[in-house]
């Protein structure tokens, strides 16, 4: 189950697929100030990776996995750079 | 194979087959907008349908012939010879990956490459060179909604792109920028661009961005894709373009040169003054004396705000002068650019080819395969398949006429719309047999019949045509210049069909035997008469089911001569020559087996006419005649039989050439070469043995003389003659007969054993008293009314060990034939009746016995050997 929800964070585990945002958007949507935790995703569908970007939620844990941490902080507006 | 995939390659072949004819016409009228249509036409459904299999390259080269004929539409391109050229090449191409296809389901290994240059050679054609700025021939994929695809460079950091500047000028590499702006739709089609994204290889910069601010959470959608993904990848194109093959409309790829990097960017600072270092920079330049050129630059930077526009002219500067061989354009556009002030436009250092405005950009989402940019067609298409569907609803009485005429007034509009003047001709009386059979059918078919002209993608037109009806196979022909017939059948079935109908007429044939021993052996006279009424009538039955199955198997030559076009003008250029292909009576009809046979022997003669037939334009000048040489390509239905003949108004054969090679080769004595006549002269060029090493050229020679060209017409059951004047051309017929009919043989009985001897030899039957027969040497002759006629006893001659009791008898049974004007007696047991038969041509390993022309099946099961008498006579002299 890759959204795990808790109250007042959201662990996103492994691949995260289309069907994982809309829960992921009515869970944030119901809480302004609700948190991820990525650390242990792997990737997320492009879907989700809209929600992200659409509603720049706190991330309280970035992903483990380099290659995600990577593109995800490109998409949030920060630069590529690869370590 | 899958089902699927033998379609494609049925209906792709038919589409190939018609892009070719309709080019050739194109050619000859370059400015019918008809033409055109008709060419693009095919190639879009070509492209559409190849759709759907995972064979990019085939599909994008189709894309590329796509739009550059649609560019030929719109008037930007004129069509030349050269385009033609380059088209049928691709064409050829499609055909050769279609028998890929068919042998190993897959495109060749190099069918990238190929396709990728067959399509770089084709938009070549279309306005803008196809070289990349680093020489790189790969033109640029379609392009995204914007069709650049790369005006963002300038806005990758300028740390970033000098990096790569750098990292490309000291060690080489392919840098491509890929644009990916998925379709909204896009994840109900299962992509997930972010994933495509993340596996191209290389990546050294990416940025995604969403196209459209986002809208407030409540709004917000996040199935509707709004990204758009911008990357710098350090890879050859071809292995990202692969991976992207399937958003190939979403996306760009274009390789990048180092050069294209270097754009400064930034604001004027108008407070700069950099006049001097201009100047002998300039003057370094020309001098190419970069390491004082990198000084002044280093000095000149300290007057340059860091932000300025010049300032960033002046690092890239010191960029490209840090690198191995510095390129001096580059070096001089950036000194300009610190002098006046002004950054180049992103296009300027853009040097990749653009599709200028295709048609097709943008309009393929969702890949519905409609004609694009045909709003006129698509509707008129529409309205077809949508008149086709409403006539196949049950409907009231009372309204059925009442639809009929709105449904006329709405097909009359429709067909004059789309210009399918066959269908606006046959619309009346389409109507009047609709309305006389109170049935809507004809008008479905009719509709069918515009849909297939016009190329719709019709999927209930493909589920219609085998259950609309096998009648009208037999009673519609293909249209003139319509070249898909109504019902698509394999040929095996068809020919199990023709054995039945042979089958069932020897059957038949024992009925009145039946008859005959009711009455002989039973006394019931009644009986007999009853069979034999009925033996009438199944007889009558079975000659026409016969006749309607050869129906069936006949073709319009047409079909076997429309590709000739091809031919003599692919002949006709590379020999420098002019030639037209005129052909008449292509509506001729020949069993298909027997057009097929003739394309071969067509093939070597029109090839002839054009390398010796016709002279090269100066010659036909000098000799008072047109520059362009005719060949006429005719057929003419004369009965049971086709006259066919090639005639060219070329320089004609020469009969004295003729008769002196046939005098050296042996072939004639010199009485006769005296004596013989021009045109029998002629004729000896079918002669096997007669063609010389002298008629050798690249097309016609190489082991291929008329006598192959004759065995292969006579192996159809044809004639072939030659007539020519020299000067004025040559003319050569050939007699074909129209299909296996049903033949009548004589049976005669040879030492215990029965052939069958064609009746339409045999002249007499007689008895001839053994006395009468001369002996002359090994051979035996006799007299008969005046002529001397050669006997042969068959039994020797079939080397069958003759019947014991027939020796010492006072008269022998003579079959008298006549073959090719030569007369011959064959000596045989005993005669028998006159049978009809099917005649079929031995097979496999038994073709090698010519002698025998084929086998029939007898009423009784047995199987009869029919002579072939041609090759008795020359295997007797």
């Amino acid at each position: 189950m890759p959204l795990l929800k808790k109250k007042t964070v959201v662990v996103l585990e492994g691949v995260c697929g289309a069907e994982d945002a809309e829960p992921l958007l009515e869970w944030l949507q119901d809480r302004p100030n609700g948190k991820l935790n990525l650390k242990r995703c792997s990737h997320l569908h492009t879907a989700v990776l809209q929600v992200l970007l659409a509603l720049r939620p706190t991330i309280s844990a970035d992903p483990e996995d380099g290659d995600l941490r990577l593109w995800l902080t490109t998409a949030l507006g920060g630069a590529f750079c690869r370590e | 194979m899958t089902g699927l995939l033998n379609e494609f390659l049925t209906e792709a072949r038919d589409l190939v087959e018609a892009t070719s004819q309709g080019l050739l016409v194109l050619e000859g009228t370059p400015d019918d907008p008809e033409s055109v249509n008709t060419v693009f036409r095919s190639i879009h459904t070509l492209k559409g349908a190849s759709g759907i299999f995972d064979i990019a390259p085939f599909t994008n080269t189709v894309h590329a012939a796509e739009d550059l004929l649609d560019a030929v539409r719109d008037g930007r391109v004129m069509l030349t010879p050269e385009i033609v050229d380059r088209l049928f090449e691709a064409l050829d191409q499609v055909s050769i990956w279609l028998e890929n296809l068919e042998v190993d389901e897959a495109l060749s290994d190099g069918a990238a490459e190929t396709g990728r240059a067959l399509s770089a050679r084709l938009r070549a054609f279309i306005g803008g060179s196809s070289e990349g700025a680093n020489g790189a021939v790969d033109a640029v994929e379609d392009g995204a909604v914007d069709g650049l695809g790369c005006e963002w460079l300038a806005t990758v950091p300028e740390d970033v792109r000098r990096d790569l500047f750098t990292r490309l000028s000291n060690d080489g590499g392919s840098l491509v920028a890929i644009t990916y702006e998925p379709d909204e739709s896009a994840f109900f089609c299962g992509d997930d661009p972010f994933f495509t994204v993340r596996q191209i290889p290389g990546t050294v910069w990416a940025e995604i961005v969403p196209r459209q601010s986002w809208p407030e959470p409540a709004d917000f959608d996040p199935y509707q894709c709004n990204l758009c993904f911008r990357l710098l990848a350090v890879s050859d194109q071809a292995p990202i373009s692969d991976m992207l093959r399937y958003v190939e409309s979403q996306s760009t790829v274009a390789p990048i040169g180092a050069i294209d990097l270097a754009l400064p960017n930034g604001a004027s600072d108008a407070a700069v003054e950099l006049e001097a270092f201009a100047a002998s920079a300039r003057e370094l330049i020309e001098r190419a004396d970069w390491e004082a050129l990198s000084a002044a630059v280093a000095s000149a930077q300290e007057s340059a705000p860091g932000d300025s526009l010049q300032a960033s002219a002046l690092r890239w500067m010191e960029a490209a002068l840090a690198v191995p061989d510095p390129q001096a354009e580059l070096v001089a556009r950036l000194v300009e650019v610190v002098t006046l002030g002004v950054a180049p436009s992103p296009t300027a250092t853009w040097n990749n080819a653009r599709p200028e405005g295709n048609s097709s950009n943008g309009k393929e989402a969702g890949g519905d395969g409609n004609a694009g940019g045909m709003s006129p067609a698509v509707t008129a298409a529409r309205i077809l398949a949508d008149v086709r569907e409403g006539l196949a609803l049950p409907i009231a009485p009372e309204i059925w006429d009442g639809q009929l005429a709105s449904t006329s007034v709405v097909l009359a509009r429709v067909f004059s719309e789309l210009r399918l003047s066959d269908c606006a001709d046959a619309l009346d009386g389409v109507l009047e047999a609709a309305g006389t059979e109170r049935s809507y059918a004809p008008i479905r078919d009719l509709v069918g019949r515009a849909l297939d002209l016009i190329g719709a993608d019709d999927p209930q037109e493909e589920s219609e045509a085998p259950g609309s009806a096998p009648v009208d196979a037999l009673e519609t022909k293909p249209q003139n210049g319509t070249r898909s017939s109504i019902l698509k059948v394999d040929q095996t079935r068809v020919d199990t069909l023709m054995d039945l109908a042979g089958e069932l007429i020897v059957a038949k044939n024992g009925l009145p035997f039946l008859a005959r021993r009711a009455e002989d052996s039973f006394g019931a006279r009644e009986l007999a008469r009853e069979i034999k009424a009925q033996y009438e009538v199944i007889n009558r039955i079975a000659d026409d089911f016969q006749a309607a199955v050869m129906q069936v198997r006949m073709v319009p030559l047409d079909q076997i001569f429309q590709r000739f076009n091809r031919l003599v003008r692919d002949v006709s250029r590379k020999l420098d020559k002019r030639v037209k292909l005129e052909i008449k009576g292509g509506d001729a009809e020949a069993d298909k087996n027997v057009a097929e046979d003739l394309a071969n022997p067509l093939v070597h003669l029109l090839r002839n006419s054009v390398d010796h037939g016709i002279e090269t334009p100066e010659e036909r000048v000098r000799a008072g005649k047109p520059e362009e040489g005719v060949i006429r390509l005719s057929a003419q239905s004369m009965g049971d039989y086709v006259l066919i003949e090639v005639a060219d108004d070329g320089k004609g054969i020469d009969p004295e050439i003729i008769k002196r090679k046939a005098y050296e080769k042996g072939l004639l004595d010199e009485q006769r070469l005296d004596s013989i006549g021009d045109q029998e002269a002629l004729q000896y060029i079918l002669m096997p043995g007669f063609s010389t090493a002298q008629e050798v050229s690249e097309f016609s020679g190489r082991g291929v003389g008329m006598d192959v060209v004759r065995s292969m017409v006579e192996g159809c059951g044809g004639r072939i003659s030659i007539e020519s004047e020299v000067g004025k051309g040559t003319t050569i017929q050939i007699h074909l007969p129209l299909s296996m009919a049903v033949s009548r043989v004589m049976i005669v009985d040879v030492a215990g054993h029965s052939f069958g001897i064609s009746m339409d030899s045999i002249v007499e039957t007689v008895r001839i008293p053994t006395d009468d027969i001369h002996r002359v040497k090994t051979r035996e002759a006799v007299v008969l009314r005046d002529r001397l006629i050669p006997l042969c006893r068959l039994a020797e001659t079939l080397d069958l060990k003759p019947n014991v009791e027939m020796n010492g008898r006072s008269d022998e049974a003579v079959l008298i034939v006549r073959v090719d004007n030569h007369e011959l007696g064959l000596v045989v047991d005993r005669f028998h009746a006159g049978v009809d038969i099917i005649l079929k041509p031995l097979e496999g390993i038994m073709a090698g016995y010519t002698l025998y022309s084929g086998t029939a099946l007898l009423g009784d099961g047995s199987v009869l050997l029919v002579l072939n008498l041609q090759e008795l006579m020359q295997c007797l002299s």
